[in-house]
């Protein structure tokens, strides 16, 4: 009696989580189909979920809009990403290691008040770094939001985590062999840490891919802009026709779902990670 | 251990070198850029002023920096006028293309401005002008022109932009506000052209609900969001925005017959879109030249440059014009707005630029674009060969007359209104508006409580720009 | 020895100072200028002609200025719908994935999807589909409602439903933590409270929920800094309308800094934020040693 219920009450939860997860997913859905469907078909009074004909037109206008240059747009944001996931990948992981594995005065204080800077909402901040960028010549540029993006301390926290779980004894056994702090970063910590780093490399592409305040507040010319003013510029801005804003919004969206499907692991056991140890 | 640490050194050197080389790289393209500009200009006012410069050619291979809307920039009529420029006065202009910021949104020329980056010309119309000099990131331009021996008012007479005494820009054209409609949805509809004398909102109003055929999805009129339409039919009738003591006027009655005016339009009369539909954004700002299910569009001047373009906006309708409607009783009006061209403070070629402007200013309406010269300088016979010969022969095949063009634009009757509210905290008040009167006309406020709220908070604008 | 030690402290440091040189120039001085900038009186962002100590002028205005007060309430108002909503539908969505249920991880993926996704290309998605001739109006009219609210538009309802959509936004990572939490349950005391009669709901009221309450504090303070962090979400499918049914104080503050160039005046109600953000850190600090147990 007792398993046939576990099993039935398992059968309707899996029933409702399913229904949550199609709610979950529903948009998403919604616009990839809708950008292959003809326009009136996108909204009409009776709901079609599937393209009654499969067309390309859409994918193809966005990229003869006289308006707007949909693929700079798309370069401007796969350089900006690619800078940064490249410069955090050392940068990030070479300051984690200074804060796990060396023993120096004052380590552990300062990494407190790093991590206090966590808690400050980041509205306070986008006047200053408004002016600073200008002062230090980098408005308008993407490094306006590459150079933030490498102090995030919410990955120095998440590699440090990971750096101490490695056992001392070796880096012991590696300075015996004569290895020095840097020596041991890269050869020996690092390639241990990959999960770990993985995480970070993927939570990074994430926030910086969909990133819309900074490019909002710090670019001002169309032509450097990211996808995401880019497509709401696009949506706003001229006479559309649906099916072509959902192919648009598609395209914004495609490279990071298509990344978290094969990498759905490391996404969900990084977040899992970090936050119990909270 | 020694060679680790060294290693360890060199890299966190070559990093530290690599992040900054990113930085200076962008300051070195800023710079080169107006060192090159600065090079060239130099040289050739040199030249200039040594041999006589018969061809007029002064600023000869100078580049200047021009910020465009996106849509600015690819109407046929900017990309002619830098044409022009170049073949005339020899100087290169480049867009710098920006976003047309919406109500509330940054104006990111502005913006651009005040952090300091160089332009060398950009284009307001005179209400968002005020701001940019207000920010202090216009030059004035009396002394370019005094050097140039160039009289500005005479040209431009009461047209010039003036803000604390001294002149920022030099206006192009004033945008007169007309009605457009569609001829086919008239003869659908069997409603015969309405005549331009006596031209009421009443008449307007009678002949929408006449052709709105909302099952088949015609609208009879059609307007935008943009604040002034809210309280337009006040400022026809002569209401003004400010009391004697510089307090705001809205408490007016006027004004609230302004909002339910326009409300109604759609909310009850049913003759266009809902306020509720013009918040969701389901009709663009361009909707009247690219549907063709549109009956009649009040606006500003500039939507005959859409008219006009074929090849964006291919219609299989005859277009025609009158007047703007005005209140019944009141006498005929119409809104004007001038759109004026000037230097920002951060341009590093001010006497070129002062050129270029001067030019486009004097010159651009001659492209033949529709617009209406913001020059008083004109004779009679400058302004009806133009009208016959430039505004008239754009719009032969839709049969608009030079009548239809006398009527609209250059009738010494009519009383010319400004489009915005200009004056003390205007920004503000304008933003005000927009909120305010999508609230009530979206049914959240009722109309009372809307004036209150609008006359309160513009009082308090006001009051704390003057601090 | 002490050579050793420093050599470490040394090395140490060079391992570290490039972080910090990048964190204080984009991090530290920025906090520093934005507490400067709310104590004196500048415009036009970068125009310091005739800068003047103005004190707590700023913070007065703040307080007496009724449109900015009314954002610091639409914004408590959002805070007050989200954390909860959030936390119970998070906690609510781990559970049921923890106990039982087939394709656990295509489920949980599902779900965790949106956190990843672009906010404004899913604004642009979210428009259409709540918009006049979406389906969601359609379903309603379908069901014989008369009168189907426009939710983005309809003043009263636009700011739940643009709650809403945050959440459905970002409960995918307060899941994924509390699943991670209830991994570390013992399976023991679930074991003994049933033993003792508990029915599958007191378990969770009595056992699991204490056991995760470090989780519950550590989310709740990050469900809270996120739900303030909402200028995206909010600029993306409203721009803070219709009228200023949903300009809270991030969208408040950047059109004060960005459109009305009232530089101080932006940046001190920055600081108002944070000193929230302060005090209820604060309170739940102190609070943790009533409720959560380790």
């Amino acid at each position: 009696m007792e398993i046939r219920s576990k099993k039935i009450t398992k059968v309707i939860l899996t029933v409702v989580m399913i229904m949550i997860g199609i709610g979950s997913i529903f948009p998403f859905v919604f616009m990839i189909l809708s950008a292959f469907k003809v326009e009136s078909e996108v909204l009409q009074a009776s709901f079609k979920l599937w393209p009654s004909e499969w067309i390309l037109d859409n994918i193809k206008a966005l990229f003869v809009s006289d308006y707007y240059d949909f693929m700079q747009w798309y370069r401007n944001t796969i350089i900006m990403t690619g800078t940064s996931l490249l410069l955090k990948f050392f940068f990030v992981s070479y300051t984690a290691y200074g804060f796990s594995k060396i023993k120096f005065k004052g380590r552990d204080l300062i990494f407190m008040i790093l991590l206090a800077a966590l808690m400050i909402p980041s509205d306070i901040m986008i006047l200053p770094r408004y002016i600073i960028f200008k002062k230090i010549g980098i408005l308008n540029t993407m490094w306006a939001i590459i150079l933030p993006s490498l102090v995030d301390v919410y990955f120095v926290f998440l590699l440090r985590q990971a750096f101490i779980s490695i056992p001392e004894s070796l880096s012991e056994a590696a300075r015996i062999d004569g290895c020095g702090h840097f020596r041991i970063y890269f050869k020996i910590i690092m390639p241990l840490a990959k999960p770990s780093v993985a995480t970070m490399m993927l939570f990074s592409f994430v926030w910086i891919w969909n990133d819309y305040m900074s490019p909002y507040l710090y670019i001002s010319d169309v032509s450097k802009q990211m996808l995401s003013v880019g497509i709401q510029l696009f949506a706003t801005g001229q006479v559309l026709n649906y099916g072509v804003l959902m192919a648009g919004a598609t395209l914004v969206l495609l490279p990071v779902i298509v990344i978290f499907i094969f990498a759905q692991n490391y996404f969900v056991e990084g977040v899992a990670a970090s936050g119990v140890k909270g | 251990m020694k060679k680790m640490r060294l290693l360890s050194l060199i890299l966190v050197f070559t990093m530290a070198v690599n992040l900054f080389a990113g930085c200076t790289k962008a300051d070195e393209d800023n710079s080169s850029q107006t060192t090159v500009d600065n090079g060239e200009a130099t040289t050739e006012t040199e030249n200039g002023q040594e041999t006589e410069d018969t061809s007029g050619k002064k600023y000869d291979g100078v580049t200047l920096k021009w910020a465009v809307t996106e849509t600015g920039a690819s109407t046929g009529e900017n990309v002619e006028l830098i044409e022009k420029i170049k073949e005339d006065l020899g100087i290169n202009i480049e867009f710098t293309i920006v976003p047309t910021p919406k109500d509330g949104e940054i104006d990111r020329t502005l913006v651009s401005l005040m952090a300091g980056d160089e332009l060398d010309i950009v284009y307001s119309a005179t209400p968002s002008l005020k701001i940019y000099q207000s920010a202090g990131v216009l030059t004035p331009l009396d002394e370019l022109a005094e050097n140039m021996g160039y009289d500005m008012k005479e040209v431009f007479g009461e047209n010039l932009p003036v803000f604390d005494g001294a002149v920022y820009g030099l206006p192009a054209y004033s945008d007169i506000w007309l009605t457009f409609y569609n001829k086919k949805v008239f003869d659908d509809a069997g409603v015969p052209y309405p005549e331009a004398e006596g031209w009421t909102w009443e008449k307007y109003i009678e002949t929408a609900e006449k052709l709105t055929d909302i099952e088949n999805g015609v609208w009879g009129s059609y307007m935008l969001d943009y604040n002034n339409y809210y309280y337009m039919y006040a400022t026809q009738k002569g209401a003004d925005a400010y009391k004697a003591d510089g307090t705001a006027n809205f408490d007016d009655p006027l004004y609230s017959e302004a909002l339910k005016f326009f409300a109604d339009l759609g909310n009850e009369k049913e003759i266009q879109p809902t306020m509720g539909m013009l918040a969701a954004g389901e009709y663009p700002w361009n909707a009247f030249a690219a549907s063709d299910n549109i009956g009649m569009f009040v606006c500003g001047g500039w939507v005959t440059s859409l008219l006009k373009n074929h090849e964006k906006y291919p219609r299989e309708w005859k277009a025609g014009i009158l007047p703007m409607p005005y209140p019944e009783g009141s006498e005929a009006s119409t809104l004007v707005v001038n759109g004026n061209y000037a230097i920002p403070t951060t341009s590093a070629n001010k006497e070129a630029a002062f050129e270029a402007v001067k030019y486009m200013a004097e010159n651009q309406y001659e492209l033949g674009y529709g617009r209406v010269p913001a020059r008083v300088n004109l004779s009679d016979e400058e302004i009806t060969r133009y009208i016959e010969e430039e505004l008239g022969a754009d719009f032969v095949d839709d049969g608009i007359t030079v009548e239809d063009f006398r009527a609209g634009w250059f009738d010494a009757e009519r009383i010319p209104y400004p489009e915005k509210i200009i004056g003390t905290a205007d920004t503000s008040i304008n933003q005000i508006w927009f909120e305010e009167a999508q609230e009530y006309g979206l049914g959240i406020k009722p109309l009372e409580e809307t004036m209150q709220s609008i006359q309160e908070r513009s009082n308090r604008a006001i009051e704390e720009a003057k601090q | 020895m002490k050579r050793r030690q420093l050599m470490e402290t040394l090395t140490g440091y060079m391992f570290i100072v490039p972080y910090i040189l990048l964190f204080t120039i984009f991090t530290g001085i920025p906090f520093v200028i934005a507490m400067g900038l709310s104590f004196v009186n500048v415009k036009y962002i970068t125009k310091l002609d005739n800068i003047q100590f103005v004190g707590l002028e700023n913070f007065v205005r703040f307080f007496s200025d009724p449109d900015a007060l009314a954002a610091l309430e639409r914004t408590a108002i959002y805070s007050l719908i989200y954390v909860p909503l959030i936390m119970i539908i998070g906690f609510v969505l781990a559970v049921i994935l923890n106990k039982g249920v087939f394709f656990k991880k295509s489920l949980r993926s599902m779900v965790f999807l949106p956190y990843v996704s672009n906010m404004v290309a899913v604004a642009v998605v979210f428009r259409l589909l709540l918009g006049a001739r979406g389906p969601v109006v359609g379903l309603l009219l379908k069901l014989g409602v008369e009168n189907p609210p426009i939710l983005l538009t309809d003043a009263k309802l636009v700011l739940p439903t643009v709650v809403a959509i945050a959440v459905w936004k970002s409960v995918g990572l307060n899941m994924i933590v509390y699943l991670a939490a209830l991994q570390g349950v013992p399976k023991a005391l679930n074991e003994a409270a049933r033993i003792d009669g508990a029915t599958r709901f007191q378990q969770i009221i009595h056992v699991t929920l204490p056991v995760v309450s470090p989780t519950t504090f550590f989310l709740s303070i990050s469900s809270l800094i996120t739900s303030l962090q909402n200028f995206t979400v909010i600029q993306s499918l409203t721009q803070g309308g219709p009228g200023q049914a949903t300009t809270v104080m991030s969208i408040n503050i950047v059109r004060t800094a960005f459109t009305r160039f009232d530089t101080s005046y932006a940046s001190a109600q920055a600081m108002v934020m944070f000193a929230v953000v302060m005090l209820i850190t604060l309170v739940q600090w102190r609070g943790q040693k009533k409720w959560v147990t380790y």
